[in-house]
């Protein structure tokens, strides 16, 4: 088995400070992140503001803590509802074939045929709560790849003998489903979820950054580099910090993500 | 007599392809008594596997089948059953043991959790108890250190092992009929006679029947009491398993007796072989199916499928030109 490397550990201590950060952000001795202070707008990082302060003289550091929230809660919780719906859904095609499949892929094609952004610019602006509609159409977007993956595994473990010798020991649809199909299918499904998180913390900086995200006053990262656009060539940092954060992020989660999947297949290829 | 387990009764699975009718069992009847062990032999594609799964409703769902004929297990017909009730007989009343050992195991789950989801299913042992259950049968089927097996993975033991997992797991819930397909045919000779030295001691304690399939007459010979011989999807001899190996009557019958090698023979002898190929199981065979390859065929053979013919009481066979006693 391969190493995992310093590379891998930096990552993961990186990830391990910013989940920490975003988790415990309430109780930190940080900034109110929406407490505007015209007396030090755009003021360069010092000992009271580490990474220093906006247009509107908000603390970036806490502000960029905050956004992390945002951009968490949107790329786990839609990934988590298109490895929910999508793995149950590619199970359900790839086990009971026949017309569920077809109706169920045909379904998968025409959401994977419209243009994302698309959907997701009619998605919010439908009236209603910002964060639970990003998470919905995100998680639109992710579930047919999902569907398709775990159908694509579904059908080849179904050919397997274990799973007739289960039929033979006279398991039911729903046990040889949970029991015997999805613990074979999880490594597959989660170490594709771990890239699927970097991929959704990406596209949620993004669509703040469209303003289709969380709306202001609430900091999301995208809103920040937005907004602060204007003002880049006299204070650099406050457009930086942000955009260095969820550079460092997004690296980390797909080195963490690989070396994951790298360590999964090298212990299939044993088994 | 003792009394009779198991009996097929005219059965029939036919599979609707692209291009006509897939006749894998066509018209196979015969029966099984109470802890009888019945060998079905016959070569590759003669619908010996689908025969077995037949029994026990196991085919592919994802292919259109036509089914006939009836397989009455205790009184009750199986093929009559509904999933949910056919469900319940399988694993507890009739167990089925498949070919590969090594893909016949879940390769994420322990050993020991695949015993106790069986237990689990049909019984109402708990968790602790087909645990305990689980280490027995364990130590029944001769896996040494069963306490400390039981966590492991099917990927960390040997072909003949984890054919004995699989074998444990067969009769955690102690059947009546248990169907081996081939279960030694994955394995190294000397496991092979381990296996079936293990499956006849099992079979005499629990007092259980044995359907046992494969293409191997030594086993046969030394397992079974009696035997059906396939052929192109029909069942085309059987009887007891002495007359049948000593007096086979069917013509294919004999040139598969004829084809195996001897060891009175000197050597590099050319082995014996049946010319041609079996039929194409879609193409409906108005004689006999095996009289293309035959060498003893006459002309109705082409013609008219042979009847069945009962000599001795128990020996059946379809042949219209029979092989004479020779000696």
């Amino acid at each position: 088995m391969r190493r995992l490397g310093t590379g891998f550990f930096i990552a993961a201590g990186w990830l391990i400070l910013v989940v920490f950060l975003t988790a415990m952000a309430g109780w930190l001795p940080i900034d109110d992140p929406t407490r505007q202070s015209l007396l030090r707008m755009l003021s360069a990082p010092s000992a009271s503001n580490w990474l220093g302060t906006d247009s509107l003289g908000r603390d970036i550091l806490s502000r960029t803590i905050y956004g992390f929230r945002v951009t968490f809660a949107v790329s786990l919780g839609s990934v988590f509802l298109a490895l929910l719906f999508g793995g149950a859904l590619g199970m359900i095609a790839g086990y009971f074939r026949g017309w569920t499949e077809k109706i169920i892929l045909a379904v998968c094609n025409v959401v994977l045929a419209f243009p994302p952004l698309v959907l997701i610019i009619a998605m919010v602006a439908y009236p209603g709560q910002a964060l639970v509609k990003v998470i919905t159409a995100l998680s639109i977007v992710f579930t047919p790849s999902v569907i398709r993956i775990a159908r694509a595994n579904t059908l080849s473990f179904s050919e397997r003998e274990f799973v007739t010798a289960a039929r033979a020991v006279g398991m039911g649809d729903t046990r040889l489903l949970l029991r015997e199909l999805l613990p074979n299918l999880l490594p597959t499904l989660l170490s594709y979820g771990l890239l699927l998180i970097a991929i959704g913390a990406l596209a949620e900086a993004g669509l703040s950054y469209l303003g289709l995200s969380v709306p202001p006053p609430a900091p999301t990262l995208g809103a920040m580099m937005a907004a602060e656009q204007a003002y880049v060539l006299e204070a650099p940092h406050a457009v930086f910090f942000p955009a260095l954060a969820l550079f460092l992020t997004i690296f980390s989660l797909n080195v963490v993500g690989e070396a994951i999947q790298r360590r999964i297949n090298d212990r299939e290829r044993a088994a | 007599m003792t009394k009779l387990l198991v009996s097929v009764e005219n059965l029939k699975t036919y599979f609707a392809l692209g291009h006509g009718e897939l006749r894998a069992v066509d018209d196979v009847s015969f029966s099984v008594r109470q802890g009888e062990t019945f060998g079905i032999v016959g070569e590759s594609g003669s619908g010996k596997s689908i025969l077995a799964r037949s029994l026990i409703q196991l085919l592919p769902t994802n292919v259109a089948l036509r089914a006939g004929g009836r397989v009455v297990f205790d009184g009750r017909d199986l093929l009559a059953l509904k999933e949910k009730d056919m469900r319940l007989v399988r694993g507890r009343d009739i167990a089925m043991i498949f070919q590969d050992p090594l893909t016949s195991l879940n390769p994420v789950l322990p050993i020991g959790r695949q015993i106790v989801q069986v237990l689990r299913n049909h019984t109402d042992l708990s968790v602790r108890a087909a645990r305990e259950r689980a280490v027995e049968l364990l130590s029944e089927v001769g896996i040494p250190a069963p306490r400390q097996r039981v966590d492991e993975y099917a990927h960390r033991m040997s072909g003949g092992m984890r054919q004995r997992v699989v074998i444990a797991i067969a009769l955690a819930c102690n059947p009546r009929l248990l169907i081996a397909d081939e279960p030694t045919t994955a394995l190294d000779v000397t496991v092979q006679a381990q296996i079936l030295d293990l499956l006849r001691r099992l079979q005499e304690r629990h007092a259980m029947a044995l359907i046992l399939i494969t293409h191997n007459f030594g086993v046969v010979a030394e397992m079974c009491d009696r035997v059906g011989v396939m052929y192109a999807g029909r069942m085309v001899e059987q009887g007891d398993v002495r007359t049948l190996l000593a007096k086979p009557k069917m013509q294919y019958t004999r040139a598969l007796l004829d084809s195996i090698p001897r060891e009175e023979l000197p050597r590099h002898t050319r082995l014996q072989v049946i010319n041609g190929q079996p039929p194409d199981l879609t193409k409906r065979v108005q004689g006999c199916p095996f009289a293309p390859r035959c060498p003893d065929r006459l002309d109705r053979c082409d013609d008219v499928a042979p009847e069945l013919t009962i000599v001795g009481g128990d020996h059946q066979f379809r042949c219209w030109n029979p092989v004479r006693a020779e000696m």
